[in-house]
């Protein structure tokens, strides 16, 4: 990991609720298992793949 | 460079597969019908989907819900409830049953939204806004329904306080996010 992965599992899964509360609350989608849960468990993958790979900041 | 692109594809994939499901709701099961004008609207089990959902103008006042249902089966010693969808959870907003020995299959009534928006726990602008997934079942000695609506209870997310918290926290939490991508410092 060239990252912060701990950063990135903790904010990854509380960015996917938000944006789960943030597509209800735009009427967009409404908060079934498929966007309360699924949300939350694609950001915690996708901090840890953006944690692992790290593109920002030095080299 | 490319090797990069992979794991954010199949971030995409898994994000754009999880949206398919949420397209459509088979609305009503058994045979039951209903419907509800709202302000000259007229709403039925086809309003299933985000796209097509029940609008309930909450900032509007003295506007009348007027509805209409009815059950195809023997409709004795019936009970039913209706819930909003909370992730995996129904949650019960409605209940209700009797003996009907008279044997009654249809109703209708009106429901005046000021009347909601007064029994409402909250004050009328901390209603919480956008798309809600409600939930019902019927059952009675002739069988069963099931059905599913969407309702969107309309207004900007920014005028109430949980829709503000709702966008800073969504805000807050992608910048962090994004600084788990930052490489760390090695000495």
């Amino acid at each position: 990991m060239k990252g912060r992965p701990v950063l990135g599992i903790i904010s990854g899964l509380l960015f996917g609720f938000f944006v789960a509360l943030l597509l209800q609350q735009l009427a967009i989608a409404p908060l079934t298992t498929l966007t309360l849960i699924g949300l939350p468990i694609a950001g915690v993958v996708l901090g840890i793949v953006l944690s692992a790979w790290a593109p920002l900041g030095r080299r | 460079m490319t090797r990069h692109w992979k794991p954010l594809l199949f971030v995409s994939a898994f994000l754009a597969l999880m949206w398919i499901p949420a397209i459509a709701f088979a609305s009503v099961t058994g045979g039951c019908t209903g419907s509800v004008v709202i302000d000259g609207t007229t709403y039925g089990p086809a309003n299933d989907t985000a796209a097509n959902p029940i609008v309930v103008p909450i900032d509007k006042s003295g506007v009348v819900a007027a509805w209409e249902g009815s059950v195809p089966f023997a409709n004795t010693n019936h009970h039913g409830s209706l819930g909003i969808v909370v992730g995996p959870w129904n949650i019960e907003i409605a209940n209700w049953g009797g003996a009907n020995p008279e044997d009654t299959r249809s109703a209708n009534g009106n429901y005046n939204l000021d009347d909601f928006k007064a029994d409402f726990p909250v004050a009328e602008s901390l209603i919480p806004r956008g798309l809600y997934e409600l939930s019902g079942t019927h059952e009675a000695d002739g069988g069963s329904c099931t059905a599913h609506v969407m309702v969107k209870i309309e207004g900007s997310p920014l005028s109430s306080p949980i829709g503000i918290a709702t966008v800073a926290g969504t805000i807050v939490t992608g910048l962090t996010l994004l600084g788990s991508a930052f490489r760390r410092r090695t000495s």
